[in-house]
């Protein structure tokens, strides 16, 4: 997206402004652009002639830090990048670790400690579209949905918390499995169940608060339009990309971890705007919970093979990992493709690791979806994008 | 006459010979034709650790492969990162054919090799083929300093405008210098030669 | 799987549904608890701040090593008894303030002596976070609280 010249301001078509244009700041510090996003706007009235997103203000340095440390150092610190859904990040890491480790089949995961990742990380997509669901309403004005949500959540993240000892930043993940096997609580597994029955309940109450509300259907309908061409164009994945009617699932196409014997559909809808977007997220909420139904079943009924972590990345073993080579995994993020490139030396540390964010990469289109629309229209734009910015600036 | 007699156990050789190389793997499908297509402007062929191949293109000729991989139905550019060695810089790039069943899904890696010694790293640049490009080559600017020829607005993505260097390198080494946050432009402000403020 | 958002064609009353949804919450028991009066219980693999042993600790340095952004460190410390198993007398000390909680130095100890505990209270009025051996092997009761019910 070419710069925009704030000093000689054009409308998008390219003539010359008729009436005066202003320029406003809005962020980094704005309660709607979640995180520290600033946006230069240029403003036609109220309606928004072009947008342009300064970011970096949360940028870290986690690449250059990861070149420093040892690998298994470096799992934490990807919890920090995407907070709202770390099991995610790990399990991205991790995975394209282990293709250095393992080689491509990747044998040194057992099954357990697979279906253990999926039940994590399946938790954890929940998590994030129902903590998405309370700040894109709170954006719009709607405060009531977020208590809804959160309620849920906090119930995500007791059994989280119960798996890994953590309720956001869970360094759960490890090289050749996963830190702690299920809780010894008979009744974990049980209680999720029970959990897992009323959810789809509570997502039908919050469709039924929500989806036909006239307010959020005006407010959402034609708000932050993208045609597929665009998504595909701009590199757009995720639900993003399935709200323009593609398909297109890693868990499904290209599938890693157990993903592959378990079944589920990929919701996708045509009708690409908010409003659109927020019912793929719903469904894939609802597709979650059947992927965890089935997974808890096996955990709990079938004795799968294998231990929870391999013993030769156990203990203070985790220090001495020494991976050589050049791999790049991908995984389904709730927000789209997180993918990493690893490249190694056989030394203890990583000579390079690249974080592909998918808020990053979504964000950029911002601008095309902004561009004639009123300012509280662009930041229900970008709150149907999915954002976080330890994610964007990594 | 007697032949000479034979030791009666061969003596044992100096070091075992050496294991025949891997043979070099061979590009199939796509990458084959994509190879097929530019003799010259594929390098090599390799296999990663994870199983998948890449190509690596001379950085004169990426953007019409890069094309020709468009044309053959890979649109979406899922990631483009870079990379510092001890002699070259790397840029990786990767395609995907957007798919809905697993048998129409398919990746193709690129790879260009920027030597140290041909000076400052430059690239074409594939914004104008995929618009997505855009930010995540900014970025590898800021970062490393490569140069993505025919940019139109290269940038830094996240450090401020006025900062020296591009950290990730393996040899950087600047003055400290930190950001002050003004109106208007942020100030980056650094050490003197003394190390003082 | 395609899904087709539907509008209603009624205007208002999905509004009325959804105040429906919260007019029923109010006469539901409430969800939130009032947190320093009450606490929820917490879990058994909680990671609260660390805490020593020093009667097991060998001083291998394997904690400091794995802590990923330098708040464990080693020092020289006494302390007051014998022992055997760390002749020279090294044992970690933890800068809290620093500390992100990820228990990795937990998971290499190979003797169990540093583990992450259930305190997650540690604002203090005096800025005073790196915690000696001597303040890390205090369990929760001599520090005068107890443990997080």
């Amino acid at each position: 997206m070419a710069k925009v010249d704030f000093a000689n301001p054009r409308m998008p078509d390219g003539r010359a402004p008729t009436s005066q244009l202003m320029t406003l700041n809005m962020g980094p510090q704005h309660p709607s652009t979640h995180g520290v996003l600033r946006l230069k706007l240029l403003l036609d009235g109220e309606i928004v002639v072009d947008v342009e997103p300064v970011i970096g203000y949360l940028h870290r340095g986690s690449e250059k830090l990861a070149e420093n440390m040892h690998w298994v150092k470096f799992i934490p610190l990807t919890d920090r990048m995407d907070y709202v859904s770390a099991m995610h990040n790990n399990h991205g890491y991790v995975l394209a670790v282990e293709k250095l480790l393992g080689g491509p089949e990747q044998n040194i995961v057992s099954e357990r400690a697979e279906h253990i990742r999926v039940f994590a990380a399946e938790l954890s997509r929940l998590c994030n579209h129902l903590f998405w669901m309370g700040t894109f309403m709170l954006d719009l004005g709607a405060i009531t949905p977020l208590f809804y949500a959160l309620r849920e959540r906090e119930t995500i993240l007791g059994f989280l918390e119960e798996l890994c000892g953590a309720r956001l930043t869970f360094n759960y993940f490890r090289f050749g499995g996963v830190k702690y096997d299920l809780p010894d609580d008979p009744t974990y597994l049980p209680r999720i169940k029970e959990f897992l029955a009323k959810m789809p309940g509570h997502i039908a109450e919050y469709q039924k608060q929500l989806r036909q509300n006239d307010i959020l259907v005006a407010r959402l309908t034609g708000t932050g339009p993208l045609s597929r061409e665009q998504a595909l164009e701009w590199g757009i994945t995720g639900p993003m990309l399935r709200a323009t009617g593609v398909a297109h699932d890693l868990r499904k196409v290209a599938p890693y971890s157990v993903y592959k014997s378990l079944n589920f559909e990929v919701p996708t809808t045509t009708q690409s705007d908010c409003y659109g977007r927020l019912h793929v997220r719903w469904a894939e909420m609802v597709e979650s919970v059947k992927i965890l139904n089935q997974v808890v079943d096996r955990l709990a009924n079938r004795n799968l093979e294998g231990i929870h972590l391999n013993p030769d990345y156990a203990g203070g073993k985790i220090l001495r990992v020494k991976a050589k080579g050049e791999a790049y995994a991908r995984i389904e993020h709730p927000k789209g493709e997180y993918g990493c490139h690893v490249i190694g030396d056989g030394k203890q540390n990583p000579s390079r690791v690249h974080v592909r964010a998918p808020s990053f990469a979504n964000l950029q289109v911002i601008p095309l979806m902004a561009r004639g629309q009123k300012i509280a229209d662009l930041v229900a734009s970008l709150g149907s994008i999915d954002i976080v910015l330890g994610d964007v600036d990594r | 006459m007697a032949a000479a007699p034979a030791p009666a156990v061969p003596a044992a050789p100096a070091t075992p010979p050496a294991a025949p190389a891997a043979p070099k793997p061979k590009p199939r499908g796509d990458y084959a034709m994509l190879q097929d297509a530019h003799p010259s402007g594929i390098a090599s062929y390799d296999v990663l650790e994870d199983g998948v191949g890449v190509l690596t293109v001379a950085p004169d000729e990426l953007f019409t492969v890069a094309a020709e991989a468009k044309a053959m139905g890979y649109r979406l550019l899922s990631v483009l990162s870079a990379y510092d060695r001890t002699d070259h810089f790397g840029v990786f790039y990767a395609f995907l054919k957007v798919a809905d069943t697993p048998a129409q899904f398919a990746e193709l890696r690129l790879r260009v090799v920027l030597p140290k010694a041909a000076g400052e790293p430059k690239v074409q640049s594939l914004v104008d083929l995929h618009p997505s490009a855009d930010w995540h080559e900014r970025e590898m600017f800021d970062m490393y300093g490569i140069q993505f020829l025919g940019h139109p607005d290269l940038r830094r993505m996240f450090l401020p405008d006025g900062w020296t260097g591009h950290p990730m390198r393996k040899d950087y080494k600047e003055p400290e210098q930190f950001v002050a946050l003004r109106e208007g432009e942020d100030v980056v402000v650094r050490t003197n030669e003394e190390g003082s403020w | 799987m395609d899904i087709q958002p539907q509008p209603s064609k009624v205007p208002l009353v999905p509004i009325l549904q959804g105040m429906g949804v919260t007019l029923k919450h109010f006469f539901k028991k409430t969800v939130t608890t009032q947190y320093p009066e009450h606490k929820l219980p917490l879990a058994d693999r909680f990671r609260g701040r660390i805490y020593l042993k020093l009667e097991t600790c060998i001083g291998c340095t394997l904690c400091a090593q794995a802590c990923p952004n330098g708040s464990c460190y080693m020092v020289d410390y006494d302390p007051g008894f014998d022992t055997p198993q760390n002749k020279r007398k090294k044992f970690p000390a933890v800068e809290i303030s620093k500390c992100m909680y990820c228990s990795l130095c937990e998971e290499a100890c190979p003797t169990d002596s540093i583990r992450m505990g259930k305190e997650y209270e540690t604002a203090a009025y005096v800025r005073d976070f790196d915690y000696k051996p001597d303040r890390l092997s205090q369990n929760e009761h001599s520090l005068g609280r107890g443990p997080a019910q």
